[in-house]
């Protein structure tokens, strides 16, 4: 495929494009029409001390106190979000493996949910995070042990099926909880439920920078394995690749990456499942490059998405999780009628 | 006498019933094997517990006269391939990058890769198809491209490598069938490789191997030359099916 050729040398220069301009979009679109050259010199002068930019004072607090903290954490969730896409669909050897659709991240959202409820606001920021790496790693142990079949192939009705079920009872156990929550509690559930980046406290903000940058370097460590593991199994652990053991860490790093993703900006679906596709559909499936690449385009995508969702009612403002399900749903479909073919004879 | 592969007092048992027993075998170094036999006489759990995949009721096997356990995975892996019946990949890699993945227990530099690559893939004829979808190929060009995967695999071994073939010829047509078998005979025969391959067809076996492993029932029915193993009685003994003896031209014995 020659086309392969001229997007690899293209990929990075076009997507770094990308990722400027949204980070440009994202300081400057918002009800207070700001200059994005000064909102830049802004962002340079908080990082590095400096005096550059002719903003007034409010104008620098909106830029630095509001939409600087919402675009980093919209960078660092939205490239969470894809490599962990990436590396699941690896792990189950299937594109429609998604830590949305098979459940992971519903189950992710059920831990969250309950710290947010049983806690109180000052012990629920750190409990928010582990309740929800603990749901998403007991739902992706779950499913792991139900999709997988007798002859190591797993099972695509299985995991899609594990989804709606998980998916379903998350949702009745929030409805649940929305009862008996307390007005605060109420607020934080609803608004995160449906997926929001409007919540980003420093400490979630370097919560989930520094598990982005730590899943980066593991997953790339892992990159040449995942590629044998797509093989099949057996033909992994031939190649001197102990599999149950990365299994189980790919498992658990996820988890993690999820749990934290989910606990910081609620269930953002489908940038998981289009980033590393639409990647491979152009790149190809190798995670050396699939990983990275799918890193930056998550982290572009989401920040599209969030100043779409900021500016489309605004002043009013989505939350961006519709946004990503209304382009992320259509393309869900896309994909189960190209694998129409495959998935009828299951 | 140095012994790439050695089977000792081997027992398979699978789900509580055994499956196979082996006394003793052994492969040396440049030896082309063909493992023959009717289908459940434990054949694929030769190759499952040689790989590992299966842990012996009892016995060992040693790979260059050391466990096969007690090797490292990853060196292991660059002195033991196995080639698969089929493949389970669905995802869009192209032939070369299949080949590629041979590599993983390896560490070659990147131009070394590139010319290790086309080099195993010229040698199963499948270069032509290269930048090709794996999963768009036919059976047996699928079929080539994972025996080139397995090759870069073993090529970097610093002792003779073994290599098992899970009936390599079965999705070729009658060329590529003949051609393959050439080339793993060239390679066992001038590169030392060690071939131990699961054939069907008894001709063939007789033609290429240099020896024969007659499995049946579970147990090693006969070891040897293979003129003087494949006779019309063992083989009626074996398949049920008593063939007729023909001398060709070149002066082979065939089974028909």
């Amino acid at each position: 495929m020659p086309y392969q050729t001229l997007f690899r040398k293209l990929a990075w220069p076009f997507l770094g494009t990308l990722l400027v301009i949204g980070i440009i979009l994202s300081l400057t679109s918002g009800p207070m029409k700001l200059s994005g050259w000064q909102s830049l010199l802004t962002v340079w002068d908080g990082v590095f001390h400096t005096e550059l930019s002719r903003l007034s004072d409010y104008e620098k607090v909106v830029i630095w106190d509001l939409r600087w903290p919402r675009t980093l954490l919209a960078l660092f969730i939205g490239a969470l979000l894809a490599i962990c896409g990436a590396v699941t669909q690896g792990l189950f050897r299937n594109p429609l493996a998604d830590p949305g659709i098979i459940g992971v991240s519903s189950g992710a959202g059920l831990g969250a949910a309950l710290a947010i409820v049983i806690f109180p606001v000052s012990f629920s920021v750190f409990a928010t995070p582990v309740a929800a790496f603990v749901g998403g790693l007991v739902t992706s142990l779950l499913v792991y042990r139900l999709a997988q079949s007798s002859q190591g192939n797993t099972s695509v009705l299985i995991l899609l099926l594990a989804g709606v079920a998980v998916a379903a009872f998350t949702g009745a156990v929030i409805g649940f909880m929305t009862f008996i929550a307390n007005d605060q509690a109420l607020r934080d559930l609803t608004l995160w439920g449906m997926g929001s980046l409007n919540g980003a406290t420093p400490f979630m903000l370097w919560l989930s920078a520094l598990c982005c940058l730590c899943l980066l370097v593991f997953y790339q460590y892992c990159a040449k394995a995942l590629n044998a593991l797509l093989l099949g199994e057996a033909e992994a652990a031939h190649l001197g690749i102990d599999t149950e053991r990365l299994k189980r860490q790919l498992i658990i790093a996820t988890a993690i990456g999820i749990g934290i993703a989910v606990s910081a900006s609620g269930i953002i679906g489908f940038i998981s499942l289009v980033v590393p596709h639409l990647i491979r559909m152009t790149l190809g499936p190798d995670h050396q490059r699939l990983l990275p690449l799918s890193a930056i385009t998550g982290a572009a995508l989401l920040l599209l998405a969030d100043v779409a969702a900021r500016v489309w009612l605004a002043p009013a403002e989505l939350p961006v999780g519709l946004v990503t399900a209304l382009i992320g749903a259509p393309f869900f479909v896309f994909l189960l009628l190209q694998q129409r073919q495959r998935l009828s004879t299951l | 006498m140095m012994t790439s592969l050695t089977l000792q007092h081997l027992n398979i048992a699978h789900d509580g019933r055994s499956i196979l027993n082996i006394e003793h075998a052994e492969v040396e170094p440049g030896e082309f094997i063909a493992v023959l036999g009717p289908n459940g006489a434990g054949k694929t759990s030769l190759f499952r517990a040689i790989t590992t995949e299966w842990k012996p009721s009892s016995g060992s096997i040693f790979l260059h006269d050391k466990n096969v356990d007690n090797w490292s995975r990853r060196e292991r892996a660059k002195h033991l391939g196995i080639l698969p019946q089929a493949s389970q990949l669905t995802f869009p890699f192209s032939a070369s990058e299949v080949v590629e993945i041979g590599a993983t227990p390896l560490s070659l530099p990147t131009d070394e890769l590139v010319s290790q690559t086309r080099f195993w893939m010229e040698k199963t004829d499948t270069w032509q198809f290269a930048d090709r979808l794996f999963t768009s190929l036919s059976g047996g060009e699928r079929q080539r491209v994972q025996l080139a995967r397995i090759l870069l695999q073993v090529s970097q071994a610093k002792k003779p490598p073994v290599v098992l073939l899970d009936e390599p010829t079965s999705a070729q047509d009658l060329g590529q069938q003949h051609h393959l078998l050439q080339l793993v005979r060239q390679l066992s025969h001038e590169a030392h490789f060690s071939i131990v391959a699961i054939l069907h067809d008894l001709n063939q076996a007789t033609r290429y191997a240099d020896k024969i492993w007659l499995l049946n029932q579970g147990k090693m029915y006969a070891q040897g030359l293979p003129q003087e193993i494949l006779t019309p009685d063992t083989v009626s003994a074996v398949w049920g099916y008593l063939p007729e003896k023909l001398v060709t031209q070149a002066g082979n014995n065939v089974l028909i």
